[in-house]
């Protein structure tokens, strides 16, 4: 192959060749390796704030989408997991969104997550229209922010009552000007004149993309966009709920009906042919129509038994203040179901938000569908499984009272009755009946203070209130009632459907 | 083969044991139904079974059961003629005899299959999981195979042997093909109702094309020696 010229040897035009097609097999492969990445789809995301997650508040999951020489349609997944695996409470959320991209083009999605939870990762794919995982990438959250929780207060107006944990800090328009958004939290409602709403409303734009909530003049509800990105609430009413549809029995048609009918069905057949005398070829005719016709009828009777087979109740808290004509909602949603089947909770992300909930096992895998225009979540329900959703959100209500001497004031202008309600007065409850839409005046006297009763589920919820502080009876006075038809903004597919909403309104 | 058809169909409709029979039948599917629907749920602690495969495993041993008594000569149906009777008895061509038994008794087969309709949907829409579709076809396929191993043991005179040797066949497909590797394991029927599959049914084809050739073969054997006999 080589010959001696000196200390050199001279290569060969053969080894030439070889040499030569070895480097050409390389760069092919590197090159081929280059242009196979440009085919398919490739993800690149990013979590929090600058790199800084904050926990305990909704996080920003900005994922970015670029589709090469072949166009990509599927979707976009981004799950994410809370609880230990000691205690066995791992709940896994997934979020979902529709992803149809032309060749090359990139796009952007923005996924809200609330975290609370930093032990697990979190994990985005990439999923074909048939749900195989095309790419997944998973993030482990490092830089926090543990910050409490900050109630911006703009102006001298007063806000309602928050719960524990808040600290309070005042804002004006010049403080806020040039900073960035989120030295903001998205947490509570933020109420401005109309001078310094017009000369922050780009940061406010910014903010309550992360979940802000603004309140205009005049006290009405603005519909701003990204509403479902606010922080589901410091009231988390899941074990509350999940404790209630615990008490429930799950309905099931009657066993006895259906075997009753079979029953009927086997004397028939005996009865036909033992003891009609037709001939056989009759007696085959009609046997085959009457089994034909029992056949329709039990299959009819027993179609809607696993449509109908599952169980909801939502448990809602409304307060709301007196100055205002909008009230807070925190809510807790269980539904169960014996059978395996799919259930759709949708909600205006306009005004509400709804998250998975916390037990200690057997939750249904939960996944959320992110539209252009709605939300809806879709519970995976199995065998012993229990869908539980925690929210928070507004709802217009524009309820007020007073107390004018021994007169109180009612001025009921919300589309809703007030159901038992109660008059929370100088440490005692005064019993009000119910109050009806439109204004009334109830005369009040302390011999009329009284307990409220606390038994059955609305007694359950009371008494849930009382001990985890959320009803005060001290130096404020409240009107506690009672609504039992389903809020706005709500949309559920369980046919059993249960509603518990406890309006709290300060006087 | 019209006139088999239609008098052995005659003779089983008519029959009292077999109503006796397919009375018991139905009342013992109606007991697995009445004990194995589901009751009252409660939250966290509830139950719904695999209702259809409870009564399907059940229909598949009550209409082995009756396979294996209405093909391999009939003690419940007294008029009823066997392949023997017909073959020795009467002047029917052989094909008439075998093709109108084996379509007397599909027919026959059907109408009860019919009768099990109510218990099947009841079933479908109470308890969890169940592909009708397939458990109908594995139902048929397997009865029909065996029917035709039926009809060969019910060409001879002592048909004792015969049968027990069948029902030794069956117990060794129900119990031991389970235990084989797959695809072997799908020739037991019932791992193909559990998983509702269809693939092993093709084991089936084999199985009652044998019977079938083996009934032919017997019943022209049987013929000759009736002609020869008469010569």
């Amino acid at each position: 192959m080589t010959e001696e010229r000196g200390i050199y040897k001279k290569v060969s035009p053969m080894c030439k060749l070889r040499v030569f097609f070895i480097l050409m097999i390389l760069s092919l492969s590197l090159f081929s390796q280059y242009a196979f990445s440009q085919v398919g789809v490739d993800i690149n995301f990013e979590l929090g704030f600058d790199g800084m997650v904050k926990i305990g508040r909704w996080n920003p999951v900005r994922v970015t989408v670029r589709t090469y020489s072949v166009p990509f349609k599927g979707s976009i997944e981004v799950e994410i997991t809370e609880g230990s695996i000691i205690l066995a409470n791992i709940t896994s959320t997934r979020l979902k969104s529709d992803v149809d991209l032309p060749v090359y083009s990139e796009r952007e999605f923005l996924f809200p997550v609330p975290l609370s939870d930093v032990r697990h990762p979190v994990k985005v794919s990439v999923l074909s229209p048939d749900g195989r995982v095309i790419k997944s990438t998973s993030y482990d959250i490092k830089n926090l922010d543990m910050r409490l929780p900050i109630l911006c207060l703009v102006g001298s107006r007063s806000l309602p009552y928050r719960g524990s944990g808040a600290r309070v800090l005042a804002l004006g328009a010049d403080v806020l000007s040039g900073k960035p958004f989120w030295i903001l939290d998205p947490f509570d409602a933020l109420v401005l004149d109309y001078s310094s709403f017009k000369s922050l409303k780009d940061i406010l734009d910014k903010w309550s993309l992360w979940g802000g909530k603004i309140i205009g003049e005049g006290d009405t509800i603005e519909a701003v966009s990204y509403r479902g990105d606010t922080y589901p609430g410091d009231v988390d009413l899941s074990s509350l709920v999940s404790d209630i549809i615990d008490e429930e029995l799950i309905p099931i048609p009657s066993k006895l009906y259906a075997s009753l009918s079979l029953l009927f069905y086997i004397l028939f057949f005996v009865f036909l042919f033992h003891y009609s005398k037709r001939l056989f070829l009759r007696k085959i005719l009609i046997y085959l129509l009457v089994s034909l016709a029992f056949s329709c009828f039990l299959f009819i009777t027993t179609l809607n038994v696993k449509e109908k087979s599952d169980i909801s109740i939502q448990i809602n808290i409304m307060e709301s203040d007196k100055d205002y004509s909008y009230a807070k909602v925190y809510s807790g949603l269980a539904i169960f179901s014996p059978y395996d089947k799919v259930v759709r909770f949708g909600y205006n992300p306009g005004n509400f938000v709804f998250w998975t909930g916390r037990k200690s096992k057997d939750i249904a895998e939960t996944t959320f569908i992110l539209k252009e225009e709605d939300i809806f979540a879709e519970l995976n329900l199995g065998p012993d499984k229990v869908g539980l959703l925690r929210g928070w959100g507004v709802v217009n209500f524009d309820f007020k009272g007073y107390i004018d001497g021994e007169n109180l004031n009612l001025l009921n202008r919300s589309p809703y009755i007030l159901e038992d309600a109660h008059l929370l007065y100088r440490g005692g409850y005064i019993h009000l009946g119910d109050i009806g839409i439109g204004d009334k005046t109830i005369k009040i006297s302390n011999e009329r203070l009284s307990t409220i009763k606390e038994e059955g589920v609305e007694g359950t919820i009371l008494s849930w209130l009382k001990n985890n502080g959320i009803i005060l009876s001290g130096d404020k006075n409240y009107i506690l009632g009672w609504i039992h038809i389903p809020l706005p903004d709500f949309s559920l597919e369980s046919s059993n459907s249960k509603f518990f909403t406890l309006c709290i309104v300060e006087i | 083969m019209i006139t088999i058809v239609l008098k052995d169909i005659e003779a089983k409709i008519d029959s009292p044991g077999m109503v006796k029979f397919w009375g018991v039948a139905l009342f013992i599917l109606f007991l697995v139904f009445v004990i194995a629907s589901p009751g009252q749920q409660r939250v966290g602690n509830s139950f719904i079974p695999k209702l259809f495969l409870v009564t399907g495993i059940s229909e598949f041993f009550i209409f082995l059961l009756f396979t294996i008594y209405s093909t391999t000569g009939n003690s419940l149906v007294e008029e009823e003629k066997t392949i023997r009777d017909l073959i020795l008895g009467g002047n029917f061509s052989v094909g008439s005899v075998v093709w109108g038994k084996l379509i007397s008794f599909l027919l026959h087969f059907l109408i009860l299959l019919v009768s099990t309709l109510p218990f099947n949907l009841a079933s479908i829409n109470l308890g969890i999981n169940g592909d009708m579709k397939s458990f109908y076809l594995i139902m048929i396929t397997v009865d029909i195979s065996l029917s035709c191993w039926g009809f060969f043991i019910s060409t001879f005179k002592e048909k004792l042997f015969g049968i027990i040797l069948l029902w030794a066949g069956i117990a060794v497909l129900l119990i031991l093909s389970a235990r084989l590797p797959h695809p072997w394991n799908l020739i037991n029927p019932l791992i193909l109702i559990v998983n509702s599959k269809t693939d092993g049914l093709f084991y089936y084809l084999f199985i009652g094309i044998s019977g079938l050739i083996l009934t032919c073969w017997r019943a022209t054997q049987l013929r000759r020696s009736k002609d020869e006999r008469a010569e």
